[in-house]
C-alpha cells in the first residue's frame, strides 16, 4: 500500500523579514523525490514545515489530508531525520530508539525487538550498547537514520541522511532509502550531491531563494528545457554515413563530426532520435559501439534552471 | 545567499617568498596580542574597568590632596586618623602601597577579570575546537598556553603591580621628600614580588580551571562560586574560632598573610605564615596538574 | 564519461613516507604497521570510518605520539621534528574549528602569525589568501555568524596562509551546495596543476575524489589495503556495458535472457550487461529492438573509482604498493 503525499499548498514561511519560502505548490507523491537547491534557498524550512515543525504563515501542509501542525499522531506516520546532532549523549544506542518505540505505544518487549531489527539494519548492532556519547559521526548519522525507521512509518522525511557516512555506509543508505521508495513509502530526501540524489531517484524538486522553480521527474524537466537541444554522442565505424542517413531523420536538428569516428546529434526529442537509432542499429545498417545523451542529467537540469 | 562566489577580480594565488621569522622565545606572542585586542579592550567590560581604577583613584585623590590642596591636609588627616583609617594617611611607609595590593576592591576586581576573562579563554577554544588549528601552526603546546596565560596575567598585572607603582611615582613627584623616590627604591622589591605572585597565582588558576569544560559561562560561575563559598565558610569558622585559626580558608587571607609576610608588616589573621605559602603552593601544584592531565587528555581527543 | 586516470600526471617523488607506522590509544589499536609512501601531486586518502585516516593525519601533524615507527616528510623526521614539518603543511580541518570570536580575517592572519610571518606579511598575506578562497566583504565579520560554504573557505585560506607546499584537505567538501563543492573542487584543481602544490585529499565522496586526484591509497582498520594510480588497483572484469534500456521489463529480461546476455536492470531499466563471447553491441540493439524497447545509453563500462574502492575493501589480504 503506498504512503500519503506530502501537499504544500500555498505555503509561506517567513523568519520576521527574512524569507523562508514564499508560495510554494508542491506535491510529493509516494515514492522516493528528491530536495535540492543552493544553500538558504528554503530546503530546511520547507522539511520542518512537512514534519511539523514549522507552522506556516500563509497557506497549509498536509500529509495525507491532514494539516501537519498541531497533528499530534504525526509523529506517528512520519520518520524525521534531522540535520542537526542532538542525540541525548548519556544514552545507549539500544536504549533511545526502543525509548522512542515506547512512545509510539509499543509494549516493552515489541519495542526491544523492533529496535534490534532497526539497529542491525543500519549495521549497528555492536555499538548499540555504547552510550552514544562514544559515537563517531558517522555512526550518530545512522542512529538519526534509525529512530526515523524505527517505527515503519508511511513517510520518511531525510534532511541529507549520507552526511558523514563513509563511502560504504552512502552506498548502503542509498540502496535502502530506494528500498523504500520501491515499497510505496513517500520519501523526501534533501541533499547536496547531485549524482547521490540521481541514484537514488528520478523525481526532484528544486529551490531557489525561497521558491520552488521545479518539479517532476528528471527526463521531463530537461526536456522542458527548450532553449538547450540535447547532445546525443555517438561512438561509430563509419560516421560520415550514418550522419547521411541521420540527416533524413526529421527530428535531428543538426549533426556534426568531430572525430573519425565519433558524431554528435542534436534534437529536441532524444526519444524519437533513440527510436530511429535502435533500429538502424539492430538492422546492421550502422555499426554502433556507444551512445549516451550528453547533458540530460540532474547536473545538466540543475545547472540550467538554478545556476543562472 | 548561496556559497557560490561573485565575479572575482584578481583571485590568482601567489606564492609567498616572505620571510619566516622562526620566533622561538616569542612564538606565543601574538595569541596574547590577539587576546587582549579583541576580548580584553571592549566596551562591554568598561563598568568592570571603572570598578577596577576605584581603589587607585581613590589613593591618588587622597596623595593629591595630600600634597598639593594644603588645607585639606590637616582636616583629612584628622578625620582619616579617627576613623581608623590611619594606614592610608602613612604616604612615607612601605604600607601605604601594600595596602592597595590588599584593597578589597581590587580584589573583587581581580576575581571577575578572571572569571570573565581568563577562565573562558581555553573554554571557548576547547568549544570552537581551535586546538586542531592552533597545532598545525608551528608552535608548541607551551606557547599556546604562556599566550593565554599572559594575556591575563598582563591585565591584573598592569592594575595591581602599575597601580602600585602609579602611587609609588605620584608620591615621589608631588611629595615634599625630594630623594623619595631613590630613598625607598628598595619597597618595589616585595611590591613587585607580591604583584607576580597575587596575578600568577589567580591567572594560572584560572587557566587550568579553563581546561576543564567546554562551557565557558558554566565555568565562570564555577570559580566565583568557590571563592564565595570558602569566603563563606570561613566567616562562619570564624563566628566559632573568633581568634581566625580557619581563616586560611579564604583565600584573601591568604594572599593577606603572604603580602604581610613579604612586606613586612603585622599580620591581621590568625594562621601562621608558613600555612599560607604551603597552600598556596599547594594550590599552584594543582592547577598544574590540571592542566597536565588536559594536555593528555588532549593527545588521544583530536581531529 | 568518467575521466580517464593517467599515471603520467603523478610527478616523480614523495611527500610523505610512512615506515611501520603503529599507533594506539590505550588498548585500541588505530594503526597497526602501516607503510606507506605518498607520491607528489594530488592523492587521495581513502577508507571507511575507523580505518585510520585521521589517526594517519594526528601521526603525521605531530597530534599524537606513535607507538612506533617512522614519518617522513619531503625528508624531515615528522616525530621529531615537529614544528619544522608544521611549516611545510597546512591542515584543513574537518570538523567545525575555528578560532572563536575573531574575524574571518583576523583568524586568518593570526594562523599566518603564528606560522613565522611577521605581522604585515600575515595581513597582506591574509587578505590575497581570502580573496583567492572567495570569501569577500565576510571576511571582516565574525567567524561565528558565517555560513557552511564560507566556513570551508576561511579554513582553506588558514591552510594556504602560509604557503605550504603539502596540502591536508580533509572533506573539504563538507556541507557545501553544488556550487560551492564545484568551487571547491576547482580551487582544489587549480593549486595541484597551476601551482604545483601537493595535496593529500581525505574524503567520503567519492565522486569528488575521482574528479581531482591520480593515485590514492585505501585504508581499512589499522592497514592499507590499496595504494596506486586509481586503474593500477581496479578489479580486473571482462569488458561489460553500462546501458540504459526503456520498455517493459519482463519482455526485456526474457528476451536478453534469449540473446545470451546476462545482467541485471534496475526498475529505471539501467544496469551493467555482459554479452556473450565474441558478441558486439549489435546484439544489445537487436535485443532491444526486438523486445520494442529503445537503447538510451550504451557505454562500454570503465571502472572507476567506487569499483577500485569497494574491491580493495573486500580484499581481505593487505595490499602492498
Amino acid at each position: 500500500m503506498n504512503g500519503p503525499c506530502i501537499r504544500f499548498a500555498g505555503t509561506s514561511k517567513f523568519y520576521g523579514d527574512v524569507l523562508g519560502v514564499m508560495g510554494v505548490n508542491l506535491t510529493i507523491n509516494p515514492g522516493v523525490t528528491g530536495l535540492l537547491g543552493p544553500n538558504g534557498a528554503g530546503k530546511s524550512t520547507l522539511i520542518k514545515l512537512a514534519s511539523g515543525l514549522l507552522c506556516p504563515d500563509q497557506g497549509d501542509v498536509f500529509i495525507g489530508d491532514r494539516s501537519t501542525w498541531g497533528n499530534s499522531r504525526l509523529g506517528f506516520q512520519i520518520g524525521y531525520l534531522p540535520d542537526g546532532d542532538a542525540l541525548p549523549d548519556f544514552m545507549t544506542g539500544r536504549r533511545f530508539v526502543s525509548h522512542l518505540l515506547r512512545f509510539h505505544g509499543e509494549g516493552v518487549r515489541s519495542a526491544r525487538q523492533r529496535a534490534e531489527t532497526v539497529l542491525e539494519r543500519v549495521d549497528l548492532s555492536q555499538a548499540a550498547n555504547r552510550r552514544i556519547r562514544t559515537y563517531s559521526k558517522g555512526m550518530r548519522q545512522r542512529l538519526k537514520l534509525a529512530q526515523a525507521l524505527a517505527h515503519d512509518p508511511q513517510v520518511l522525511i531525510l534532511d541529507e541522511p549520507l552526511a558523514g557516512l563513509d563511502p560504504v555506509g552512502r552506498r548502503d543508505v542509498m540502496a535502502l532509502i530506494r528500498q523504500a521508495g520501491e515499497k510505496g513509502r513517500t520519501v523526501l530526501v534533501s541533499s547536496h550531491i547531485l549524482h547521490e540524489v540521481e541514484a537514488m531517484t528520478d523525481q526532484v524538486a528544486l529551490m531557489r531563494h525561497g521558491r520552488l522553480i521545479a518539479s517532476g521527474r528528471i527526463p521531463e524537466l530537461r526536456s522542458g528545457l527548450q532553449k538547450q537541444p540535447f547532445r546525443i554522442r555517438l561512438h561509430v565505424d563509419r560516421s560520415r554515413r550514418l550522419a547521411a542517413m541521420l540527416m533524413e531523420c526529421e527530428d535531428v536538428i543538426g549533426v556534426h563530426v568531430p572525430r573519425a569516428t565519433y558524431l554528435d546529434l542534436e534534437t529536441h526529442s532524444p526519444e524519437k532520435a533513440i527510436e530511429f537509432l535502435t533500429g538502424i542499429a539492430a538492422r546492421g545498417e550502422a555499426c554502433i559501439h556507444e551512445l549516451g545523451v550528453e547533458d540530460q542529467g540532474l547536473e545538466a537540469v540543475f545547472r540550467y534552471t538554478v545556476d543562472r | 545567499m548561496t556559497d557560490r562566489v561573485p565575479e572575482r577580480l584578481n583571485s590568482e594565488y601567489r606564492r609567498y617568498t616572505g620571510p619566516i621569522r622562526s620566533r622561538r622565545f616569542l612564538a606565543w606572542w601574538p595569541i596574547t596580542r590577539t587576546e587582549l585586542t579583541t576580548r580584553v579592550f571592549r566596551w562591554r567590560y568598561i563598568l568592570l574597568y571603572l570598578v577596577a581604577f576605584g581603589p587607585l583613584l581613590f589613593r591618588e585623590a587622597i596623595l593629591y590632596a595630600r600634597f598639593v590642596i594644603a588645607p585639606v591636609q590637616i582636616r583629612l588627616m584628622n578625620e582619616m586618623t579617627s576613623s581608623g583609617m590611619s594606614r592610608l594617611m602613612l604616604w612615607d611607609q612601605l604600607d601605604f602601597y601594600s595596602d592597595y595590593l590588599e584593597d578589597r576592591v581590587l580584589w573583587l576586581f581581580l576575581l571577575l577579570a578572571t572569571a570573565v576573562l581568563g577562565v573562558p579563554m581555553v573554554a571557548r577554544d576547547l568549544r570552537t575546537r581551535a586546538w586542531e588549528i592552533y597545532f598545525s601552526r608551528s608552535i608548541g603546546r607551551m606557547d599556546y598556553f604562556l599566550g593565554k596565560f599572559a594575556a591575563i596575567f598582563l591585565v591584573l598585572f598592569t592594575l595591581t603591580w602599575g597601580g602600585a607603582l602609579s602611587l609609588y611615582l605620584s608620591t615621589s613627584l608631588l611629595g615634599p621628600d625630594a630623594d623619595f623616590f631613590l630613598h625607598n627604591l628598595g619597597w618595589l622589591f616585595p611590591l613587585t614580588l607580591y604583584s607576580a605572585l597575587l596575578c600568577g597565582f589567580l591567572a594560572l588558576g584560572a587557566l587550568a580551571f579553563g581546561t576543564l569544560s567546554e562551557n565557558g559561562l558554566l565555568l565562570a560561575g564555577s570559580w566565583l562560586g568557590l571563592f564565595f563559598i570558602a569566603f563563606c565558610i570561613a566567616r562562619v569558622l570564624r563566628w566559632v574560632r573568633p581568634d581566625g585559626a580557619f581563616d586560611w580558608i579564604d583565600p584573601k587571607y591568604l594572599l593577606m598573610e603572604a603580602s604581610a609576610a613579604i612586606h613586612g608588616h603585622a599580620s591581621t589573621s590568625g594562621f601562621p605564615t608558613w600555612v599560607s605559602f604551603l597552600l598556596l603552593g599547594f594550590l599552584t601544584v594543582i592547577s598544574l596538574l590540571i592542566l597536565a592531565h588536559f594536555l593528555r587528555r588532549q593527545k588521544e581527543g583530536i581531529g | 564519461m568518467t575521466a580517464h586516470h593517467e599515471a603520467s600526471n603523478v610527478v616523480p617523488g614523495e611527500s610523505i613516507v610512512v615506515k611501520g607506522l603503529t599507533v594506539e590509544y590505550g588498548k585500541i589499536s588505530a594503526l597497526n604497521n602501516l607503510d606507506l609512501a605518498f607520491p607528489r601531486g594530488c592523492v587521495g586518502l581513502l577508507g571507511p570510518n575507523g580505518a585510520g585516516k585521521s589517526s594517519t593525519l594526528k601521526a603525521i601533524l605531530g597530534f599524537v605520539r606513535p607507538v612506533a615507527g617512522r614519518i617522513h616528510i619531503f625528508g624531515i623526521d615528522a616525530v621529531r621534528k615537529r614544528r619544522t614539518v608544521r611549516r611545510r603543511i597546512g591542515y584543513m580541518p574537518e570538523r567545525d574549528t575555528h578560532l572563536a570570536g575573531l574575524t574571518g580575517f583576523r583568524a586568518v592572519s593570526l594562523a599566518g602569525e603564528l606560522s613565522g610571518l611577521p605581522r604585515n606579511e600575515a595581513y597582506m598575506r591574509a587578505h590575497e589568501v581570502l580573496q583567492y578562497t572567495g570569501l569577500g566583504e565576510a571576511r571582516y565579520r565574525s567567524v561565528e555568524g558565517y555560513s557552511t560554504g564560507m566556513r570551508q573557505r576561511v579554513k582553506l585560506a588558514q591552510a594556504l596562509i602560509h604557503d605550504p607546499p603539502l596540502l591536508f584537505l580533509d572533506e573539504p567538501t563538507n556541507g557545501l551546495d553544488p556550487e560551492g563543492r564545484e568551487e571547491m573542487l576547482t580551487l582544489i584543481q587549480d593549486l595541484t596543476r597551476n601551482h604545483h602544490k601537493d595535496v593529500i585529499l581525505s574524503t567520503h565522496i567519492l565522486h569528488d575524489a575521482e574528479a581531482v586526484v591520480d593515485w590514492v591509497a585505501i585504508l581499512r582498520e589499522g592497514r592499507l589495503v590499496g595504494a596506486g594510480p586509481i586503474q593500477d588497483i581496479l578489479p580486473e572484469s571482462q569488458p561489460l556495458f553500462r546501458v540504459r534500456i526503456s520498455g517493459d521489463p519482463a519482455t526485456l529480461r526474457k528476451t536478453l535472457a534469449h540473446f545470451g546476455i546476462s545482467g541485471e536492470l534496475d526498475s529505471r531499466g539501467s544496469g551493467l550487461l555482459s554479452l556473450p563471447a565474441g558478441a558486439g553491441p549489435r546484439l544489445l540493439f537487436q535485443a532491444a529492438s526486438t523486445a520494442s524497447a529503445c537503447i538510451h545509453d550504451l557505454r562500454q563500462h570503465r571502472p572507476g573509482l567506487e569499483e577500485a574502492f569497494f574491491h580493495a575493501l573486500d580484499e581481505k589480504t593487505e595490499k602492498t604498493q
